[in-house]
């Protein structure tokens, strides 16, 4: 338009990628922030990887492995690592389609901020969340009984494969999310999605001793 | 000053222009070929009935949501082609509050400067002065789920003032707020319109449309209807109203009645208040009313001539009333009056 003045500067044409880093960095921001102030959120986060650890090494566990449930914490923690954080990747799609429901991703479109920073800042201040939970459940499994047999090296290495898978996997709820009409809408595809492959897992049923456990409970049933 | 800063164009160019905008949703029609404009520095106020296609129209003009066909300018720039300039010259308030529940006041402001890449010490200050003018700063630490209705579209309207602006969209700014509330937003409205913002305001309320708007467009069905200031559209519906009230309220059916017969038009009847108003295009009608009523003997406690309200100019328009599908609302409204 001819009629702006010559001394202002015009509207910038794009987002340079630098800018859209930083939009993606305060949208972490306020993830991070959320998390604080939304305490629910963080008692259930806590809540299911005691209450997994529990059940699988009291209740499962002494059935499974033969009476010996320490053997079995160390068998199935690094399992319930993957289950706990799987579960957390839920809460990323809630948050999303709040986000869409809400109003507030309209707000987001309408400034002139890089298309992507929402999605990329709502996952990266996700993954502040999988920390937590995994924390959780090492920290419990600790007092449980459970002790890294490796060394502390091959643990981190550990625990940041798992931020990456997480990370890789929080997409596809990411996806739920941004597809489904209500918040509500999220928890049964979401989670019917990975309780199925949870239950699958050999995690939770350790193969060997499994089998002998079945075989003696079927002989003393005949 | 950044890219977020004051930008002066041409004061006698329209700040907004759209053209023939059409947008389909499946089989429903929501914009049927649509013709906008907004004067810089004004307030026009689009009105219509729920559904009528007035929220499809700003979600277009904010870059929300991409027409059909049409075109649309935003100062200048092409919605489309030009979306990031745009987005960089409007502001939005929808219209269900967009604020983060989960931060408090001050945060969500913060959060939207620093988007808009603003230093951070002036998004702090900037945050402080837009909580101060709008009465927030005692609950500016408390996460905003904790705010009352009225609240909460304060801070959605502070929200979209962070960047400061040249145009700003109005998504029914004020429904199902208080009458205080409301008041609180029209004053709110008219002093960014004094520094020169232009707004774009959408209403189910006529009262509204005709205190705040310089300029009103009417949409029905994805269309408009009519357009033209408050006084242009008051006067194409032909005529002024005549309101007639009897002392004596028993004899009010005899009143209507002399004057459906008289006037040969609809005469509404406000049995509350013991009004009957009606539409009157000649004046010797109005004289001969009078007359009638003298014969007859009924004592009037007001015959009086006035220019019709909004809400009869849009009952002529589109044959209902604006919000006859939101009773709880037009309550609302009414208790302002």
């Amino acid at each position: 338009m001819t009629a702006i003045s010559a001394t202002v500067p015009a509207p910038a044409r794009r987002v340079s990628p630098l800018g859209g880093m930083r939009n993606t960095f305060t949208l972490t921001w306020r993830s991070v922030l959320k998390i604080r102030t939304n305490m629910e959120d963080v008692i259930g986060l806590s809540l299911q990887p005691i209450m997994f650890l529990l059940l699988f090494t009291y209740v499962f566990g002494g059935a499974i492995a033969n009476g010996s449930t320490h053997d079995y914490l160390q068998y199935e923690l690094p399992g319930l690592l993957v289950m706990t954080v799987v579960f957390a990747t839920l809460g990323t799609g809630l948050m999303l389609n709040q986000d869409i429901t809400s109003g507030v991703f309209d707000r987001f479109r309408s400034l002139p901020i890089a298309r992507w920073a929402p999605l990329a800042g709502a996952v990266l201040g996700d993954m502040v969340r999988y920390l937590i939970s995994v924390a959780i459940t090492i920290g419990f499994g600790m007092i449980l009984g459970f002790r890294v047999t490796t060394n502390a090296l091959s643990a981190l290495a550990d625990c940041l494969l798992l931020l990456a898978f997480a990370l890789a996997l929080c997409w596809a709820s990411a996806l739920i999310g941004m597809l489904v009409k209500t918040p509500q809408g999220c928890r049964p595809s979401g989670s019917s999605l990975s309780s199925r492959s949870c239950s699958a897992a050999t995690c939770s049923r350790r193969p060997a001793p499994c089998r002998a456990g079945c075989r003696r409970s079927s002989r003393s049933t005949r | 000053m950044g890219h977020y800063g004051h930008m002066r164009y041409d004061a006698t160019a329209n700040a907004i222009e759209a053209t023939g905008l059409v947008k389909r949703f499946g089989k429903t029609t929501a914009l049927d070929g649509v013709d906008l404009a907004a004067r810089q520095g004004r307030v026009l106020g689009v009105l219509g009935p729920n559904g009528a296609g007035k929220t499809t129209a700003v979600r277009i003009l904010a870059t929300l949501l991409r027409p059909d066909s049409g075109q649309v300018s935003v100062c200048g720039y092409d919605v489309l082609r030009d979306a990031h300039q745009v987005r960089q010259l409007i502001g939005l308030t929808g219209q269900y509050a967009s604020v983060d529940e989960g931060l408090s006041g001050t945060n969500n402001l913060i959060m939207i400067g620093r988007l808009l890449g603003m230093p951070r010490a002036d998004v702090r200050a900037r945050a402080r002065e837009l909580l101060a003018r709008f009465e927030l700063t005692e609950a500016a630490a408390r996460p905003a789920k904790t705010y009352s209705g009225g609240m909460r579209r304060r801070l959605d309207l502070a929200a979209s003032l962070v960047g400061n602006p040249r145009v700003l969209y109005l998504d029914e700014p004020t429904t199902g707020l208080d009458p205080r509330s409301r008041t609180d937003v029209w004053g709110m409205i008219r002093e960014l319109v004094a520094d020169g913002v232009t707004v774009l305001l959408t209403t189910q309320y006529l009262d509204e449309a005709d205190q705040l708007a310089h300029d009103i467009v009417v949409f029905d069905h994805g269309r408009v209807v009519a357009t033209g200031t408050p006084d242009e559209l008051k006067a194409k519906t032909g005529g002024q109203v005549l309101q007639v009230a009897p002392a004596d309220s028993a004899r009010m059916a005899e009143v209507t009645a002399l004057m459906t017969e008289l006037i040969r038009g609809d005469v509404g009847t406000d049995a509350e208040n013991g009004v009957a108003t009606a539409q009157v295009g000649d004046s010797a009608l109005v004289r001969h009313v009078f007359r009638e009523l003298d014969d007859r003997g009924i004592e009037l406690a007001e015959f009086a001539l006035r220019k019709p309200s909004m809400d009869e100019v849009f009952f002529t328009l589109t044959g209902r009333r604006a919000s006859e599908d939101d009773s709880g609302t037009r309550e609302l409204e009414g208790s302002t009056r």
